[in-house]
């Protein structure tokens, strides 16, 4: 019989903004987030050598993308509000996404120091307003990169590996 | 918990707003209905129609998109039917009556439902407003009505937008 994990539905995942301390994270769920999705991807190296006759790769740094839409609403103050202005200050958000809820477990995903490299409105006549953003991991002035794994009262946070 | 459904809720609200610009005198009236008594022959004794009628029927309604995480949009499909006798003769309806309520549909009830700055609110709705990615669109007239009936019959349908939370309640 089956252990895994269950269906996961993607409006479940979260994008959160973490209002505590480093050490002890308050996370506050985006939840005017709409579109969402993490990239992840790894660099390539040439590591050929002589002594193989195939053309070798390596793969090195981690790539991570977040790219989504959020609704533009001045009263949400945990995600429209905050991002905006991490993006006026340039500053990092500690940021936790994870591909299902906080308190369940097994959501996984990453927990980066992260900047907002996009900040986009369709104001278009048949619009809605909503900002299409893109993060991705800046100079951590919180924590290192690292990966996460949600259990039911806490989540495990692991240093990203080369 | 309310019964009340929130395309009705809606419906009441578009009643109000009409009712308020145009402060119909009777018999004329505007309302909500299902399943109106529209008598426009002789034969018609019991329930032959009197002055001018604005009914409000709730058509359809539906979940298009979620809009974020914890948000859906709900779009609420109303039809507003104005429909009137025209008794001033034994003719057809001339031009000027006619012409006087295809201004009325167009000014009274279409325009202000079609501006994209409405916002309407009713006892669970708090923010309906016209859908932008859809049109409002109004038959004129029924040219078999006037001819057979000598009445005036105009529909109007409309797309109103809300947002409620993922159960399909008020936010």
């Amino acid at each position: 019989m089956s252990t895994g994990a269950k269906v996961k539905f993607g409006f479940k995942g979260v994008i959160a903004a973490n209002g505590g301390t480093y050490a002890t994270p308050t996370w506050s769920a985006m939840n005017n987030v709409a579109e969402a999705k993490i990239a992840m991807s790894r660099a390539e190296a040439e590591a050929s050598m002589r002594a193989y006759p195939v053309k070798l790769t390596e793969s090195i740094m981690r790539e991570i993308e977040f790219e989504g839409t959020i609704r533009s609403d001045d009263g949400d103050t945990n995600g429209y509000i905050l991002m905006e202005a991490a993006f006026i200050a340039n500053a990092p958000l500690d940021v936790l996404i994870l591909d299902g809820p906080i308190g369940t477990n097994g959501s996984r995903g990453v927990r980066c120091d992260m900047k907002v490299f996009k900040w986009e409105e369709d104001e278009g006549l048949d619009k809605l307003d909503y900002r299409a953003f893109t993060l991705k991991p800046c100079i951590p002035i919180n924590g290192a990169p690292a990966d996460a794994v949600a259990g039911a009262s806490s989540i495990t946070y692991t240093a990203m590996s080369a | 918990m309310s019964t009340l459904a929130r395309i009705l809720d809606v419906c009441d609200s578009v009643v109000s707003m009409i009712q308020t610009a145009w402060v119909p005198a009777a018999p004329s009236a505007v309302s909500r209905v299902y399943d109106p008594d529209i008598g426009l022959t002789a034969e018609d004794v019991n329930t032959r129609l009197a002055g001018r009628q604005v009914l409000v029927f709730p058509t359809k309604y539906e979940s298009p998109a979620q809009a974020s995480r914890d948000m859906l949009w709900r779009k609420h499909r109303v039809t507003v039917l104005t429909v009137e006798r025209y008794t001033d003769g034994s003719g057809s309806p001339p031009v000027a009556w006619m012409d006087a309520r295809v201004g009325f549909v167009e000014q009274m009830i279409f325009n202000p439902l079609r501006n994209p700055a409405l916002v309407l609110a009713g006892q669970l709705v708090t923010q309906a407003f016209p859908a932008p990615d859809e049109a409002a669109e109004a038959d004129v007239y029924d040219i078999d009505i006037v001819i057979q009936d000598r009445a005036f019959w105009a529909e109007v349908r409309v797309v109103l937008q809300e947002p409620t939370d993922l159960t399909g309640a008020t936010i």
